[in-house]
């Protein structure tokens, strides 16, 4: 090993002593758990474990909602963060105080955003108050058949901005001479989108693609604080399944549970890899 | 060669810290092993109720001067948090009163010996004399990972105000069952013949929404079904009962808390201070200073102590504790013999008595063993002699008829009060989305 990669290897030490010591190895570890029937008898009973997981119906519910939370909220934040950042970037003015307000909700913390959301939507919250006011049935919408609705949007509010924040950096690397000479040859706005931005933004694209991938499994945070560790059965996610296995001690459903989404997370990542790659090579 | 050399220093002293650090714990653990005679037997027993004075500390010590060579230490259980993690990591050597655990979360672990195989294994130990139905109360997939060592059927324990009751031609008697619609008949009549003003409160003096008790009370155990981990809230009986409980709900409830005091209710009913049709009781063995009166005896006034049934049928209970022994226990025989000696019937051969030792345990509750209920009714209750025999019958029968012990089934409470408060309280939610809601989250919470 030379002097350079020894540096290197010196830099990443701290940062990798940390995932190895509460992530790598604990995952590894944790594998064993998932192999045998409990942690009083520690009886091997090879892949049973993940065969009860799969079979169990409650897993596979919330295998659904989080794919169908994750479908959701990856296009939703992904197309409005492209338009946001499309307008900012054709904003003449104003364009510091609209970025401010958009990049407000990245700065404050999840807890803060679901209380905010709970003030106003909960059954004794602030719309609830004003549409009795009005003389309009309450309507509780956090809890009622909205709930998947209200994490969608709690969850765009917060990831929004940081989309808008990569998509926006992509555009400013677009060199303004091909919009120049596209205007000079008579593109309208929707061709040049189509044949420059939209091609420069491909590998800009699958970042966002992946961090919002990453993000959306990581909404667990704010489903647990919004409805609970038991949400009404729309809401239930893979989060909620391994969180309670975890403190019911189920060691063994947990972990499970955890190789499994690690499994299908990985081939997901994977794939979105492979279709970067092949179509990067395709434009090159 | 430098840095080499300060690394080794570094891990030198850090042994060096570790090593200082645990030498008192190692010294203190030394020294508590020498106290110990070669033979004899020792068990750590951790619960909240540690301290002398509380009757499980008197327990242990009339364990301990019973049972030479064996010696039950008495100690605080840790928070939940720290409990969790010494069981999880095979650190938990000690049996536990497991009374702010969820038994129903745990049970399926792994972590905790099943009671049953010990009762099955032990020629001493005979299951028909105990009430099998609260062993059954307590079972998960077949297994008791939970011993409840005493209950108590608060709080489905119901006074009716007698001069209203009497009224409408109602005949309870002691120890009868009432169920949460017999109660709204009994209202929704009261209040059609004028006998209950309309701003009158169903119940008498409390803070809380006559739903939440009338649906958590009683009501919820006839629709949720642990061995089939199934639930069946969106019936429309249920939904029905939902409606007609909401009905009796009034914003001109008495802020006054929730309160199990029946003797200020027996004293409004008795100078006609009030029109409120019920107040909630509890009821165990009478030792409760507070208690003027037991579940043999009616208050001036009133007509009860009735218990709350579910409509189909079905009792409910509180388990008052919760032996529970984790599989790093490293020694199940004396913690198992030690539960036996917590709930066995008493002893009489060999001088135990009602007198002289409290098997019932915990206070206010009854005890599993049905001899030891008949003893603890003499030596509590102020039974005449001649109803005496009967009153223990009808006592017994509201026993048997006990399905569900609500300690067991914290979670699914916890999870059914706000949804109720939605529908009661807020009016955010109908009564059939209210049923859904308890049906989805209950299932989850049991199935999970």
């Amino acid at each position: 090993m030379n002097r350079k990669s020894r540096s290197y290897w010196l830099f990443l030490l701290p940062s990798l002593v940390g995932v190895l010591m509460f992530y790598a190895i604990p995952f590894v570890f944790s594998l064993y758990y998932a192999l045998i029937d409990n942690m009083g008898s520690n009886q091997f009973v090879g892949l049973a474990n993940f065969a009860d997981t799969l079979a169990n119906s409650l897993f596979r519910q919330a295998a659904t909602n989080t794919v169908i939370f994750v479908g959701i909220s990856v296009l939703l934040s992904m197309t409005i963060a492209l338009l946001l950042s499309l307008g900012l970037q054709r904003m003449r003015r104003g364009r510091v105080l609209a970025t401010t307000l958009l990049l407000l909700p990245l700065v404050v913390p999840s807890g803060t955003i679901v209380y905010f959301w709970k003030v106003l939507f909960d059954a004794n919250g602030l719309v609830q108050e004003w549409l009795l006011r009005l003389g309009y049935e309450g309507v509780g919408v956090a809890q009622s058949g909205w709930s998947m609705g209200v994490l969608v949007a709690v969850f765009l509010w917060k990831n929004v901005s940081y989309n808008m924040v990569l998509f926006w950096s992509g555009l400013n690397w677009i060199p303004k001479a091909y919009y120049e000479q596209m205007s000079l040859e008579g593109a309208g706005g929707w061709y040049q989108f189509w044949h420059v931005t939209w091609i420069y933004l491909y590998p800009t694209t699958f970042v966002v693609l992946l961090m919002s991938i990453v993000n959306s499994f990581k909404v667990f945070k704010e489903v647990y604080m919004l409805y609970g560790a038991y949400p009404s059965p729309d809401v239930y996610m893979l989060q909620h399944y391994m969180n309670n296995q975890f403190l019911a001690l189920n060691m063994q459903k947990l972990t499970s549970a955890a190789y499994i989404m690690f499994l299908v997370i990985g081939v997901i990542l994977l794939l979105v890899f492979y279709v970067q790659k092949r179509v990067t090579d395709a434009f090159q | 060669m430098k840095i080499r050399k300060s690394f080794a220093m570094l891990i030198a002293l850090v042994l060096l810290f570790s090593a200082v650090c645990s030498a008192p714990s190692a010294w203190i653990s030394a020294a508590l092993a020498e106290e110990e005679t070669v033979d004899e037997q020792v068990l750590v027993f951790k619960t909240p109720n540690f301290e002398p004075g509380y009757d499980e500390y008197n327990l242990v010590q009339v364990f301990n001067r019973t049972h030479p060579g064996k010696r039950i230490i008495i100690e605080e259980l840790p928070d939940e948090r720290r409990l969790a993690t010494e069981i999880m990591s095979g650190e938990a050597d000690y049996m536990i009163n497991g009374c702010y655990l969820d038994p129903f979360k745990y049970s399926t672990s792994g972590e905790f010996y099943d009671i049953y195989e010990w009762m099955d294994a032990d020629p001493d130990f005979h299951r028909e004399d105990y009430y099998e139905n609260l062993f059954t109360a307590m079972e998960c997939d077949g297994h008791l990972y939970v011993m409840p060592a005493a209950f108590t059927f608060s709080p489905a324990v119901i006074y009716l105000n007698g001069t209203i009751a009497e009224a409408l031609g109602a005949s309870y008697q002691l120890m009868d069952t009432i169920t949460p619609s017999e109660i709204l008949d009994l209202y929704e009549e009261a209040k059609a013949q004028g006998l209950m003003a309309d701003d009158t409160p169903l119940i008498f003096n409390d803070a809380i929404a006559p739903g939440t008790l009338l649906i958590t009370g009683a009501e919820y155990a006839g629709y949720v079904d642990l061995n089939t981990k199934t639930t069946n809230f969106s019936t429309p009986e249920f939904i029905s009962l939902l409606e007609r409980t909401k009905q009796a709900y009034t914003e001109e409830r008495v802020e006054k808390g929730w309160s199990l005091d029946f003797t200020s209710f027996s004293k409004a009913v008795t100078r006609q201070e009030t029109a409120s049709l019920v107040k909630f009781g509890e009821t165990g063995l009478e030792r409760n200073p507070y208690w003027e009166s037991g579940l043999n005896a009616t208050p001036d006034g009133l007509m009860g102590p009735l218990v709350l049934h579910s409509d189909n049928g079905k009792g409910r209970a509180s388990a008052v504790t919760a032996y529970m022994v984790p599989k790093s226990c490293s020694n199940p025989e004396l913690a198992w013999e030690f539960i036996k000696f917590c709930i066995s019937p008493l002893d009489e051969e060999n001088g135990e008595t009602a007198s002289n030792i409290d098997k019932t345990n915990f206070g206010l509750g009854f005890p599993l063993s049905k001899k030891n209920l008949a003893l603890y009714a003499k030596k509590y209750m102020t039974f005449t002699s001649a109803d005496f025999d009967a009153s223990l019958t009808k006592l017994e029968e509201r026993i048997g008829e006990i399905y569900i012990l609500d300690y067991y089934t914290q979670g699914v409470e916890t999870l059914i009060i706000p949804i109720a408060g939605q529908y009661f309280d807020y009016n955010t939610i109908t009564a059939e989305e209210c049923a859904k809601q308890m049906d989805g989250r209950v299932y989850l919470y049991l199935n999970e």
